[in-house]
């Protein structure tokens, strides 16, 4: 099991995220906006009542990083979710019409694809509205051209195999053959390519948080906290410290399963041929 | 005369499975010698293990492997890995596909004879236009410009043939050369190989299937069955007077012009077994037309050292 | 009482079309793989195609089947015109018309078992409205040509080729075609596993009144499967008539030179 050892830590680590988003529905120790001004910037300490400690406001941050968690996973998952089946549908779109819905599809795509994703997230997030709502949206379309792109690719590399032949020869037609054929043959690529894709919604989320562009104060999100906590770094550096690991437990768990994964299909492929 | 290749006794195993069991050959110096057998009767491998290419994970003993002079058993890796590159062309199944596509043929095919033989590029240049004119291409100079997906299978092959003659090699092994060819295309490849041996005195190991395409080209041949020799020797031998079963329902599938269209064509029922190999009795017994009771636990050898003719049945 | 003619070919031409002018689209070079070709087949005959790769053997059962279409000329079904077929007649046709290939596991969706391969055709042309009655058509069609049942569950990947060619005729005969076309259907199989399939595909062609196109370069196998033989080379029919007669007495060099090469 030396090969998937990238998943395994993969997945002890985002089981470790969805353990503290399930917990942040069953029991968080405190109110996440519940100022308590006496209380402010109390040291983490393993035996106290603030686990964590508390911020500027008194606010107990182990409760603020369970409730953050809410919003990353929602806002990574969910974006990721819509942008694959846009992708999906608009990749097949591309790959099984005529030349000139393909051309138009794929340009588009491409002007995309040209803006790196942050920038576009944050061009989108302008337009539409921030928030919640605003982030799912901008980071769908910033993953729609990854996938289409993919979905596209593979759907050409796979029309001219015998078997496919085979299955026009008996009547089948164009969406017959997309949903017998075409999905199972790109759901590995598309699986592994979705966890990576998680990864990268959290680290864009994160970074929209810390811009103010995504969830509004005075609701917790890591990438607020750490905005906020930049005026305080240099007394009181455990402020930052909590929401950093968060994101970097989150964001790596899913990039090493999308490796894990990614290592299994190409074992599994070379041992067929 | 030396002979080329001595093989005493061969046995492969995958883990505990048996797949090559008690096979010998000796193919004498220039002659061409067929290794015939069904897809898994384990011809490949043993011609792997004639010149130590047998995939990781197998375990192979023999009593006996000399290779163009070299005793295989006690030679060192990068001594056994020198003498092959030197003195053996191996030309593997699937071949149509062997050459790199991405590099023209003028780049691959001299890699073998610039590094084994010390060779430079101009020198290996010059060599293969001489032997690309040998395997039937008019102009050489042409080819080694293409790249292999310009060119159709057969011509591929040739291509593949010229590059084993590189290093002007005391063997060649060719792995089913003439699957994936047209018919036509099949007897040029094959009467290269005639004419290579005629000419250069090489001796050549050619496995197939197809005992037809080695009844016309073969001096000797072997017939693998399951992983055993079931019987070898001179091929006019062998064909005048099959003995084995197997051998014999070999022959008589091959087609002919007398073929009667209103008849059934001769088959063999069922399929090659992959397990219990190491069976003492006969393997064939399950499709044998004229298995007896003894053939379930002991199978006679025969050795005609008059004719050179050897197999293992229990039929006289 | 003279047999039907499943398929009628009147000048089948095809080419491709290999440069375009960029701005008028005008063709400038094409490649003709099928340069005129005509034939009737009747019910429960075969006719063979011989010829080497290249010859467009391959592109004319295509163009049969449908996979296909003529640049020029026409294929009649039971005497209709299939570009003009309505919309049910068309589906009909595609039902009678099936497929053998020369790579059986290429041929089959390498993420299906033989089971739900089979089962396809039925439920595409709804001869089986679900898995369960697919079952029992499947079955019987399996040990009709010679499987164990126990291939059902199987990935075409772990069946031999001569176990996945069989397969593959079950999946053509699964849905009662009138015709099919096989490529170079035993091509790919060892020799001794080739009488086998050849065998069985004459037995179901007696017992269903099949036709076939049996298409392969050599030209034994062929004379052996077929009732009259089209020897192609380079796009062109060069020669043709009733098998033995090819065979027994051809006429053009080209002819002499396929025998020559098929029986050593």
């Amino acid at each position: 099991m030396r090969k998937n050892l990238s998943l395994i830590i993969g997945i002890v680590l985002v089981l470790i995220i969805i353990t503290v988003w399930v917990m942040s529905f069953v029991f968080m120790p405190y109110n996440p906006n519940e100022m308590n001004i006496p209380n402010k910037f109390l040291k983490p300490d393993l035996q106290s009542e603030h686990i964590l400690g508390t911020d500027n406001f008194g606010r107990d941050i182990l409760s603020r990083i369970m409730y953050g968690s809410r919003n990353v996973l929602l806002v990574g998952i969910g974006s990721v979710t819509l942008g694959t089946v846009l992708g999906i549908v608009l990749g097949a779109v591309a790959a099984m019409a005529k030349r000139f819905a393909n051309t138009i599809i794929m340009r588009i795509m491409d002007g995309l694809m040209a803006f790196p994703g942050i920038l576009l997230a944050m061009m989108l997030v302008t337009v539409v509205e921030r928030g919640i709502q605003g982030s799912i949206i901008a980071i769908s379309i910033f993953m729609v051209p990854v996938f289409s792109r993919l979905v596209y690719s593979m759907i050409l590399d796979t029309e001219n195999l015998l078997f496919i032949k085979a299955a026009k020869s008996y009547g089948s037609t164009k969406s017959q053959i997309f949903f017998r054929h075409y999905i199972p043959a790109m759901l590995p690529r598309l699986i592994t390519q979705f966890s990576s894709a998680i990864g990268s919604a959290v680290m864009i989320e994160t970074s929209l948080s810390f811009l103010g562009l995504g969830i509004q104060p005075p609701f917790a999100s890591w990438g607020l906290m750490l905005s906020e906590s930049r005026q305080f770094f240099l007394v009181y550096p455990y402020l930052a410290v909590a929401p950093g690991i968060a994101i970097i437990i989150t964001v790596l768990g899913f990039n090493l399963i999308g490796d894990g994964l990614n290592d299994i299909l190409i074992n599994r492929r070379s041992h067929n041929e | 005369m030396s002979d080329t290749v001595v093989l005493n006794n061969l046995h492969i195993k995958d883990g505990d499975n048996t797949l090559v069991n008690k096979t010998s050959i000796v193919i004498e110096q220039g002659e061409i010698y067929g290794l015939v057998g069904e897809s898994g009767s384990g011809k490949t491998l043993t011609a792997k293990a004639i010149i130590d290419l047998l995939p990781e994970g197998l375990n192979y003993t023999a009593d006996k492997i000399i290779t163009a002079g070299k005793n295989m058993l006690i030679a060192s890796s990068d001594e056994k890995r020198e003498h092959i590159g030197k003195n053996i062309g191996y030309i593997p199944q699937n071949t149509v596909f062997y050459l790199h596509p991405m590099i023209k043929i003028k780049n691959q095919i001299g890699d073998g004879y610039i590094y084994h033989m010390n060779k430079s590029r101009k020198e290996a240049m010059e060599k293969a236009e001489v032997l690309l004119k040998k395997v039937g291409f008019e102009n050489p100079k042409t080819v080694l410009n293409y790249y292999p997906w310009q060119l159709s299978g057969g011509m591929r092959q040739r291509c593949n043939i010229a590059m084993a003659l590189m290093n002007d090699p005391k063997l060649i092994i060719a792995d089913e050369p003439t699957t994936a060819l047209d018919s036509t295309v099949q007897r040029q490849v094959m009467e290269l190989f005639g004419a290579i041996n005629k000419e250069l005195k090489i001796s050549i190991l050619l496995i197939s299937h197809d005992l037809g395409l080695i009844k016309h080209y073969s001096h000797s041949l072997a017939v693998m069955y399951a992983g055993q020799i079931v019987e070898s020797g001179y091929s006019k031998t062998v064909f005048n007077n099959p003995k084995h079963p197997y051998t014999q329902l070999l022959i008589e599938i091959i087609p002919s012009l007398k073929i009667k269209k209103s008849e059934p064509l001769a088959e063999i029922p069922g399929f090659v077994q992959e397990k219990g190999r190491d069976a003492d009795g006969c393997l064939f017994i399950k499709r044998c037309p004229k298995a007896m009771d003894i053939c379930k636990e002991y199978v006679a050898e025969h050795m005609d050292d008059m004719q050179d003719h050897y197999y293992r049945c229990n039929l006289e | 009482m003279a047999n039907k003619i499943v398929i009628s070919a009147v000048n089948i031409r095809k080419e491709y079309v290999t440069k375009k002018h960029i701005f008028t689209g005008k063709i400038k070079e094409k490649y003709v793989a099928v340069k005129g070709a005509s034939f009737d087949i009747e019910e429960g005959k075969t006719m063979g195609i011989v010829g080497e790769s290249g010859s467009g053997k391959s592109t004319i059962g295509e163009i049969v089947g449908g996979l296909q279409e003529p640049t020029y000329g026409n294929v009649f079904y039971y005497g209709k015109n299939i570009k003009s077929l309505s919309e049910k007649e068309y589906r009909n046709y595609r039902k009678s018309v099936q497929f053998i290939f020369q790579d059986s596991k290429g041929s089959m969706d390498p993420n299906y078992k033989i089971f739900d391969i089979l089962s396809m055709p039925l439920l595409t042309i709804n001869i089986a409205k679900n898995k369960n009655e697919a079952e029992k058509i499947i079955d019987k069609m399996l040990l009709r040509v010679g499987l164990d049942l126990s291939v059902k569950n199987k990935y075409p990947a772990e069946i031999s080729g001569g176990q996945c060619q069989r397969a593959a005729i079950a999946r053509a005969l699964i849905v009662n075609p009138k015709l099919i076309i096989c490529d170079e259907p035993v091509s790919a199989l060892d020799v001794s596993i080739q009488a086998q399939i050849l065998n069985l595909l004459r037995e179901l062609q007696r017992e269903l009144n099949i036709s076939y196109i049996f298409i392969s370069h050599n030209i034994g196998v062929v004379n052996y499967m077929s009732d009259t033989i089209l020897v192609m080379s380079n796009g062109t029919i060069v020669e043709s008539g009733e098998a033995k007669n090819v065979l027994l007495n051809p006429k053009e060099k080209y002819t002499k030179k396929l025998i020559k090469s098929a029986f050593l």
